[in-house]
């Protein structure tokens, strides 16, 4: 009668053993978990990896620059010149492209660099969470910019705003191609904005985890290879991060800049 | 690849960083290829549903939807719009 217990308690350990055994899961990382389930009225509010990082993400950003600019002195010590760098960085990107208009614009793109800027490199931290690696969070920023932009082209433009998906010096015998090509593309725009910063994002630390599991999982004499693999790579995800953010920016300002003068 | 700085004639100016146009410009135009294709075929299969007209709808909007990721892809090369390597300009608004 014990026996059949220790056996099934065997054969349970067994498996358990068979489940230490490495397996690689590179997608592990992504997975999002709720710390804390808060779900009123049907609405998913829960607290969850991707909401931490998030806050996370805000904190650092916040104190970095409160911290740069503690006591600002004229000539720049080390933290404000970084900081300093960064602000110049947007308002040279703003002004090449909006113009003067584009000043006061100016807080809300600088706010997206850098929370853009900060998702993709706090998710190189091992054991972190890389909030732009979810769809729904770049979807989400990216449709928002979408909708800010029609609503500013509609503000400043009105009804002929439709006269942007006409483009300039055509043959009216073109028109009826020409306007549902140009509407495609406005439309896919969004999308486009938000697949390239979340695949570019997951696909990036996806190698990242396939080489550090080759790392961990191989024998003394072949380890170094994925290792040196991985460090390259990491300095890589830094600069594509960076990259990525950058355009993320840069989209916005030409989205915003094409709502306010249509090209 | 031809930098657009030196075909227009108009050399970046020494004191500022060069922008990461390239490589921008590069995963710009890939994704906006393959998403402008994405949304005119979803547009397409949308439109047929609603009219009841299958396939037909589907294959002209999956072909205009590869038109305007060309056209998008040549508006960026051809640096109509950013990003483009550091070209300071002092026309902001060359476009009317």
């Amino acid at each position: 009668m014990d026996f059949a217990f220790i056996a099934a308690a065997h054969a349970e350990t067994a498996q358990n053993v068979a489940h230490a055994a490495p397996k690689m899961d590179p997608l592990h990382h992504f997975q999002v978990v709720n710390y804390i389930k808060i779900a009123p009225l049907g609405f998913d509010i829960s607290i969850s990896n991707s909401v931490l990082w998030m806050w996370i993400v805000v904190g650092v950003v916040y104190g970095l620059f409160r911290l740069a600019l503690r006591n600002p002195t004229i000539i720049p010590g080390r933290l404000q010149s970084v900081a300093e760098a960064g602000y110049l960085f947007v308002e040279t990107m703003i002004n090449e492209i909006i113009g003067h208009e584009g000043k006061k614009f100016f807080p809300i793109i600088f706010t997206l660099f850098f929370f853009v800027l900060f998702c993709n490199w706090t998710g190189l931290i091992p054991g972190s969470f890389t909030v732009t690696s979810q769809l729904i969070v770049t979807g989400t920023l990216a449709l928002g910019i979408f909708g800010f932009s029609i609503f500013l082209g509609a503000y400043h433009h009105g009804w002929k705003f439709l006269g942007f998906f006409v483009p300039h010096g055509l043959p009216p015998a073109l028109l009826p191609l020409m306007v549902p090509i140009e509407i495609i593309s406005f439309l896919a725009r969004p999308i486009s904005l938000s697949v390239r910063l979340f695949a570019n994002m997951t696909a990036g630390h996806t190698v990242l985890g396939v080489l550090f599991f080759f790392t961990a999982t191989m024998a003394w004499f072949g380890a170094w290879l994925p290792f040196g693999f991985t460090v390259v790579f990491t300095g890589m995800e830094i600069f594509i991060g960076f990259i990525q953010a950058y355009i993320f920016t840069i989209l916005t300002c030409v989205y915003i800049n094409d709502s306010l003068h249509m090209h | 690849m031809k930098d657009p700085a030196t075909e227009h004639g108009t050399e970046p100016p020494a004191q500022e960083p060069r922008r990461p146009g390239g490589m921008g410009l590069a995963m710009r135009m890939s994704t906006d290829l393959v998403s402008a294709v994405f949304v005119g075929g979803g547009l397409g299969y949308l439109l047929d549903y609603w009219l009841n007209t299958k396939p037909w709808l589907t294959l002209v909007f999956l072909f205009l939807g590869m038109a305007a990721g060309f056209r998008d892809m040549y508006r960026c090369a051809s640096g109509e719009t950013p990003p483009r390597p550091a070209r300071k300009e002092k026309n902001g608004d060359d476009a009317p």
